[in-house]
């Protein structure tokens, strides 16, 4: 993704960030197994699990609150794993935000200046301009539980920017907001993040919000890393089962390897030699899954319109307005789920018509595991 | 119009009997201390300020007066910061011995104070600090200790340590956090705290029995002495007097902590 060039905001250089072998145990319980990680300057790194799969102990560890029981944690090369929090320079929003509740909206803000030594005038006047820049510049003599949750996440966010600090934290920052404003926000940080070169780590267990915002996806299975890649290939070409599960909806269709043809490789699937993108690693003879997203498996009223055709029935059908989730059955019985656009009454399927299901070679992956 | 059932009626009238009994020593000893006879007498036969006079104007009184304004507030201050720390380790910390440590500290409110009292008597006599300020301080806070940690603790079990965690990320060291952020949010308790252990210590009678010198006693031990030897009408204003500060510490932490509440 391009960065905005040009920008009239103050811009920081982005912070590396590398882990290596990472790990936490709390007592016999491990929470973070082994994360290595390397994040260059700049970018937007989402850390992406269900709750207990470690993200939010790696990030406590990357900002220092819990202490690595192995690992090193290196920020733009220095190691920085034994170094005590308030050195780290490490912006941090929390779920929740923890603002202080006992400080104005502009103390909040320009606590960590005055933490620095920086004079009252000029801590004032930065908060402020920060304050400003997220659109709370009518809130300054406010007090936390005066203000909405989205402008208390608004001040979290200017809060954690003010000091510059290279590196930003974000841990479920958006969780307790109301969808619409879930959106906004995302938009609003994502052009804060490019336009002042952050790096930025995101914890959340929210598939869409990474998906939109990030560079870099780590997905997070049992305190590893399931798969580390961009946004696109996450989702089009995941790395593993767990991956192709835990974004989106995913269809694994069995079958066994028949043979390894040039760029494809040929499966048979329900009594049907099905062509698909090659994957180096599928010897002949090996059962193996064929994954393919809902919406890329089509649905046809003839055999020869599509690739990889596959006779079958419609099972049920889901009406979710812009599009429609029919469930089908193979011939030996697999079940299938395909979304298909609603381009109104005229254009849908017919269900007591014979109807065959297929796909394009480069739209399905063998995942072995 | 809401009807009252007997049932309340008869719960009230019984509630109301209960704090006429609480009350009324209070109330008896505040009106025997404008009396202006020698004797104790209730009802006082009229209204004098002579007793009050004897209290303000009597050396012994004022020293002893004195004495123990300086130990309850001695005491607050090393049982804020003793309880403080540990009600820390308490609730965020995990060790070998938690169990054993919060049974120490919280034992003197289950402990006959005189077994405290005899014990510390024959440490102190040993150590020689016996009838000094600084060792009546010492057991004082000793039993002053439970009250904040019972208190503190109560409330850092429902502070949210992410509020610490933000001032420790934006440059506050672990103790500047705690000044800046943990405290301040938990003024009500430590208002509370401080208020209990002083009128632990300012209406100790027992401890100061046995660790005080009889030249220089606090307060409840001149009255005590008063008591025993002359018994004349000071002892009911030295008393109202007491009783009024009391009340007014009292009155002075509910006000700090509705507004706390307010701002929170």
């Amino acid at each position: 993704m391009a960065n905005p060039t040009d920008s009239s905001q103050p811009r920081v250089q982005g912070a590396s960030l590398v882990l290596e072998a990472l790990r936490k145990d709390f007592g016999q319980a491990p929470a973070v197994r082994s994360i290595d990680l390397d994040l260059k300057p700049g970018r937007f790194l989402t850390l992406l699990g269900a709750s207990g799969s470690g993200k939010t102990t790696t990030l406590m560890m990357i900002a220092g609150f819990i202490e690595p029981t192995s690992g090193a944690i290196r920020i733009n090369g220095r190691d920085v794993t034994t170094l005590p929090a308030h050195k780290r320079d490490i912006g941090m929003v929390f779920q929740n935000y923890a603002l202080f509740p006992h400080l104005t909206v502009l103390d909040n803000v320009g606590f960590a200046l005055k933490m620095r030594g920086v004079g009252r005038a000029e801590t004032r006047e930065r908060s402020a301009g920060f304050l400003r820049m997220v659109g709370l510049g009518d809130f300054l003599e406010r007090y936390p539980h005066q203000l909405s949750g989205g402008q208390q996440q608004r001040v979290a966010l200017a809060r954690a920017l003010v000091f510059s600090p290279s590196l930003v934290l974000m841990d479920e920052p958006l969780g307790a907001l109301d969808r619409r404003l879930r959106l906004q926000m995302q938009e609003e940080i994502k052009r804060i993040q490019t336009d002042l070169g952050l790096t930025v780590v995101y914890v959340t267990h929210d598939q869409e919000e990474a998906l939109t915002m990030s560079d870099d996806i780590a997905v997070m299975e049992d305190g590893r890393i399931a798969s580390h890649s961009s946004p696109q290939e996450t989702y089009e070409a995941p790395a593993n089962r767990f991956t192709a599960n835990f974004i989106g909806e995913s269809n694994f269709l069995q079958g066994t390897v028949a043979t390894q043809a040039g760029e494809e490789t040929l499966v048979d699937i329900a009594g049907r030699t099905c062509r698909v993108a090659a994957e180096p690693a599928a010897g002949g003879g090996k059962v193996a899954s064929v994954f393919v997203r809902p919406e890329r498996l089509r649905l046809v009223t003839a055999e020869d319109r599509i690739a990889n055709a596959m006779a079958c029935r419609v099972v049920s059908q889901l009406y979710l307005g812009e599009s429609i989730v029919y469930t089908v059955e193979l011939a030996d019985g697999q079940k299938l789920k395909i979304r298909r656009p609603n381009r109104g009454v005229g254009a849908a399927i017919r269900t007591d018509m014979p109807l065959w299901v297929g796909f394009e070679p480069q739209n399905a992956r063998i995942l072995l595991a | 119009m809401t009807r009252i059932s007997p049932g309340r009626l008869a719960l009230g009238a019984f509630s109301c009997a209960i704090l006429a009994i609480l009350i009324a020593p209070i109330l008896i000893i505040f009106l025997v201390s404008f009396t202006p006879t020698q004797m104790l007498e209730f009802p006082p036969s009229g209204f004098s300020l002579r007793w009050y006079e004897a209290y303000f104007g009597d050396a012994m009184w004022m020293a002893a007066t004195r004495l123990s304004f300086l130990v309850a507030g001695l005491t607050a201050i090393t049982s804020l910061v003793i309880g403080f720390a540990i009600s820390i380790a308490l609730v965020r910390y995990r060790f070998p011995g938690k169990t054993a440590l919060r049974m120490l500290v919280m034992s003197p409110l289950i402990l006959p104070k005189i077994i405290i009292a005899v014990g510390l008597y024959f440490l102190y006599v040993r150590l020689r600090i016996l009838g000094t300020t600084g060792a009546l301080v010492i057991a004082h806070t000793i039993i002053a200790v439970p009250y904040v940690v019972m208190i503190v603790t109560a409330s850092l079990y429902g502070f949210d340590r992410r509020l610490e965690w933000a001032a420790r990320s934006l440059g506050a060291s672990p103790l500047r956090a705690i000044w800046l952020v943990t405290l301040p949010n938990l003024r009500p308790a430590i208002l509370g705290g401080g208020l209990f252990a002083f009128v632990a210590s300012f209406d100790d009678i027992i401890l100061s029995l046995f660790l005080t010198r009889l030249t220089e006693p606090t307060l409840p031990r001149q009255i005590w002495v008063n008591v025993q030897q002359t018994i004349d009408p000071t002892i009911a204003a030295v008393s109202t007097f007491m009783t009024v500060i009391s009340v007014l510490g009292l009155w002075l932490v509910a006000l700090a902590q509705r507004r706390s509440r307010r701002s929170a």
